[in-house]
């Protein structure tokens, strides 16, 4: 495998991270919900994609179904559980959704068997391009392709739409939304979902390129959660660059060493990115937190 | 101290049209730093600027909140002879009661046109259209990208009645609109906001600083501790200090 | 209303309930011994245990409101640098203890000054603890000397000297002494004055900050205050069991633990671990007893641990009290302290 490979592999699986990590961000910065279990939704759609393969579907054909059950049970999650016992709190928020990602990773394994599941050698080693000297597989391209295609959308859902506009507004300041004339509670929970939704989309395109097994969730929501704080608030652009180094030191980092070592060096790159903050803001004022 | 809530039926000013708004609140509950109300009735016209005018403390904003459905009360509020109770705030707002809060309630990381982009999307039918906030307010032009926070307070006012007036309100509330704002752009929204008067809604206006509720109200009353303690058309009142004795006492 | 209380009788009134209790534990060995099996005594130890590290953390979690969820790290770390000297180089844990709780209390310590100043502090302070235990775990487990996923290994002999009893009756009494020193540790906390400077941070940050109360001075107290805790844990532990792997002291599972026992019983309350430690162990005693001991029990027993997560916050943020513990502060900064 040349680096060239590695890299570009790297790349495409980064676009994946940058699309769970595009979830993360909007429940954290335009819900004010830390959801802990973030990477469990994102299982919850590899482990549809991993249904609908077994079924004899065209993987991608699972795009749809995992964002409609991704998307519905965040907003009855929110609704039910986040919205009544801890909308603003982050001490609970944390314990809540650590509630949910217990029942909902020991579900899976109940229903799954708890070993990883990967789309199945039919699937990733058979297809694959060649250009030049670098060898690719046909469906990291294609997820990488997806994720791209995820992105745009989201970027315009808030750069050009009322609902994703909405969503940020009542992120910032409910009670404005609300004399704007879009009902908050409502527009928390649409938000919600789509933090959801976009965790399930990101789940399917991650069966092709990596094996996952429901204990893997927690994983995921950190690695979302570095990138969100490194990227800082709502920057797309950044969340995608961030996304994709995060992409790369994976691949890289599982390459050179191991892929638990790849983690760590991901988990570095945080306590780096917050040093540095620190550092910068030593010497300003320091800022008010709002929780 | 102010006579006693001798408080006559009110009288409609001459070019003022049929009633918009009819609230009775016999009680609000105390919110967060929010004064309780009791039994304060206030009825707006079409055409019609009324100034509510009392000390810090007196209830102006509970008054407000209580008539979006941001605190809770008891009594009966009509927006265009329906009742409105049961509604929330959103709601509300979408009937056209449009309140422009104390704090302006925008959003700090939204650009300029993303807020006006927000307001016109409601879709209310009226008069009101982006291209006519941004004559009455050029700043909105100019700054149409930046983000709210980043304005000065007075941009922000505007920006905050830009994209109330946006969702062609028929009765349009506004807290405090010069709190914080110094005095010549005061003059400059105050001039702007009586060319909103002419297109004929219906405006409720909170002000401690007297000075500008003669220039534009019709009619004006006086809380005093949560209570409705004078009501009088402002042609009626003599000068600013005849107010100010009004609810300083 | 006096702020400060007035030591000695005050502690006593406050205390009698877990003093009872564990009274009642010293005694139950003895008085029970039919009921008193193996099995509901290695529970109740590690009952102890974990209610000892949660009094810690519930102050840290539950009186300052920022859930720290890496602790178990120091717990590890802890067991291992115990179990290594002691197997490598002899040297008592009784010793080794003290280094390796300091060196958790300076980890943690630093971890905090990490997020300091920064936004959405609460949420990123738990989720960087949980990354940097990821990190630790993965560290350890790669240090040659520290053997990997096999373990260290101790001799299965009396030793007293370096804290080795073939009697598990005294590794039973010492928890319950730790549990008593948590009990002890949460009450004074919550009723000094820095235990209330920690409450009323938790109720209105933004105010307490502007009456002079440093968060991030007391958020790096509290979390060492937490880690050392569950290094002392950690070393007991690892001594009890006469052996260490990752999978016993460095998994995710030992945090996961002292949330649910805490949220259980309360979190924020000064008895709160207590009962949560033991409503836990009641569960655990139960299912015991019904035989469970397959993986698949094991995954509907964790199924059920998240079901009671969502129902203890549900319930207890339904039944929330608010604690008037900034008023209680305001007052008390704002009177002419006796000094």
């Amino acid at each position: 495998m040349t680096t060239l490979t590695i890299v570009i592999g790297g790349l495409l699986i980064g676009i994946v991270y940058a699309c769970i990590a595009l979830g993360f961000s909007v429940s954290m910065w335009a819900c004010r919900v830390t959801n802990f279990a973030h990477g469990h939704f994102v299982l919850i759609g590899a482990y549809v994609a991993y249904t609908m393969l077994g079924l004899g579907l065209p993987i991608y054909s699972a795009l749809p179904f995992a964002g409609l059950i991704t998307g519905i049970l965040g907003m009855v999650v929110y609704r039910f559980l986040v919205q009544p016992f801890a909308p603003s709190d982050a001490g609970l928020q944390i314990a809540l959704t650590l509630g949910v990602a217990i029942l909902l990773e020991n579900l899976l394994a109940l229903v799954f068997g708890p070993d990883p599941i990967s789309a199945g050698s039919a699937w990733s080693a058979a297809t694959t391009v060649v250009l030049g000297e670098v060898r690719l597989s046909v469906s990291r391209l294609i997820a990488g392709g997806a994720g791209i295609v995820i992105i745009w959308g989201t970027w315009w859902l808030f750069e050009r739409n009322r609902w994703g506009m909405a969503i940020e507004a009542a992120g910032e300041n409910v009670a404005g939304a609300e004399l704007t004339g879009y009902a908050g509670r409502r527009v928390l929970m649409l938000g919600f979902g789509l933090s959801t939704l976009l965790a399930g989309l990101a789940g399917v395109l991650l069966l092709p390129v990596a094996n996952v097994s429901p204990y893997d969730a927690v994983d995921y929501t950190l690695r979302s959660f570095v990138v969100v704080l490194v990227a800082g608030q709502g920057n797309l652009r950044a969340i995608l660059l961030t996304g994709l180094l995060v992409g790369l030191l994976q691949s890289g980092g599982a390459y050179l060493a191991s892929t638990d070592m790849a983690t760590v060096a991901c988990y570095v790159l945080l306590l780096v990115a917050l040093w540095v903050r620190r550092v910068r803001s030593g010497v300003t004022a320091l800022g008010v937190s709002e929780r | 101290m102010a006579d006693p809530a001798t408080v006559a039926a009110p009288a409609s000013t001459v070019d003022a049209g049929p009633v918009l708004l009819d609230a009775h609140i016999a009680s609000a509950r105390y919110g967060k730093g929010y004064a309780a109300l009791h039994d304060v009735h206030l009825q707006v016209s079409e055409h019609e600027v009324v100034a509510v005018v009392g000390a810090n403390g007196a209830g102006k904003s509970t008054l407000m909140r209580a008539l979006m459905g941001m605190v809770s009360y008891s009594g009966r509020i009509m927006l265009g002879g329906a009742a409105i109770d049961g509604l929330g705030t959103a709601e509300r707002t979408q009937r056209g009661l449009v309140l422009i809060p104390e704090d302006k309630g925008l959003f700090p990381s939204l650009s300029v046109d993303k807020h006006l982009y927000l307001s016109s999307s409601v879709g209310r039918p009226g008069s009101w259209s982006v291209a006519r906030v941004r004559e009455l307010f050029p700043v909105l032009s100019a700054r149409r990208h930046s983000a709210a926070g980043t304005l000065s307070g007075g941009e922000q006012q505007m920006v905050a009645i830009a994209r109330a007036l946006l969702l062609n309100p028929t009765v349009l509330l506004l807290d405090e609109p010069s709190l914080g704002l110094a005095p010549a752009v005061c003059d400059k929204l105050f001039d702007a906001l009586k060319e909103v008067c002419r297109s004929g809604l219906a405006i409720v206006l909170n002000e401690q600083n007297p000075a500008h509720v003669l220039s534009l109200a019709d009619r004006v009353l006086v809380l005093q501790q949560g209570r409705l303690v004078f009501e009088q058309q402002a042609s009626q009142i003599a000068d600013l200090a005849a107010l100010a004795r009004l609810y300083l006492e | 209303m006096s702020g400060r209380s007035t030591p000695g009788n005050d502690f006593a009134a406050r205390s009698w309930p877990m003093a009872v209790l564990i009274a009642a534990f010293a005694l139950l060995p003895h008085l029970a011994e039919g009921l008193f099996s193996g099995a509901i005594r290695q529970i109740l130890t590690t009952a102890f245990v974990f209610g000892f590290v949660a009094f810690a953390w519930n102050i840290l979690s539950g009186y300052l409101g920022y859930l720290s969820l890496g602790d178990h790290l120091y717990f590890g770390l802890s067991a291992y640098l115990c179990a290594y000297l002691l197997s490598t180089h002899g040297i008592s844990p009784f010793l080794s203890v003290v280094p390796a709780a300091l060196l958790a209390a300076a980890l943690a310590w630093s971890l905090a000054r990490l997020v300091a100043g920064l936004r959405f502090r609460g949420t990123i302070f738990a989720l960087v603890t949980l990354a940097v235990a990821e990190i630790g775990r993965v560290v350890i487990t790669r240090i040659p000397a520290f053997k990997g996923e096999a373990g260290i290994y101790l001799q299965l002999a009396n030793d007293p000297g370096n804290f080795l009893f073939t009697n598990p009756l005294v590794y039973y009494y010492v928890a319950l002494g730790l549990l008593g020193l948590g009990g002890v540790l949460s009450l004074g906390a919550f009723h000094s004055d820095w235990g209330l400077q920690l409450r009323a941070l938790r109720d209105e940050e933004v105010a307490a900050r502007s009456l002079g109360v440093r968060i991030d001075l007391r958020l790096s107290q509290a979390a060492a205050l937490s880690a050392a805790a569950f290094a002392i844990a950690g070393a007991f532990y690892g001594m009890s069991a006469f052996f260490v792997t990752p999978s016993t002291v460095l998994t995710i599972d030992i945090i996961v633990t002292v949330l649910i026992v805490c949220v259980v019983g309360g979190l924020g309350r000064v008895w709160g671990p207590l009962y949560g430690t033991l409503i836990v162990a009641a569960v655990q005693i139960g299912l015991n007893k019904v035989g469970l001991s397959s993986t698949t029990a094991a995954t509907w027993g964790h199924m059920i641990y998240g079901v009671i997560i969502i129902a203890a916050v549900a319930t207890g943020a339904v039944l929330r009290l608010p604690d008037n513990a900034f008023a209680r502060l305001r007052s008390a900064l704002s009177r002419p302290s006796p000094r």
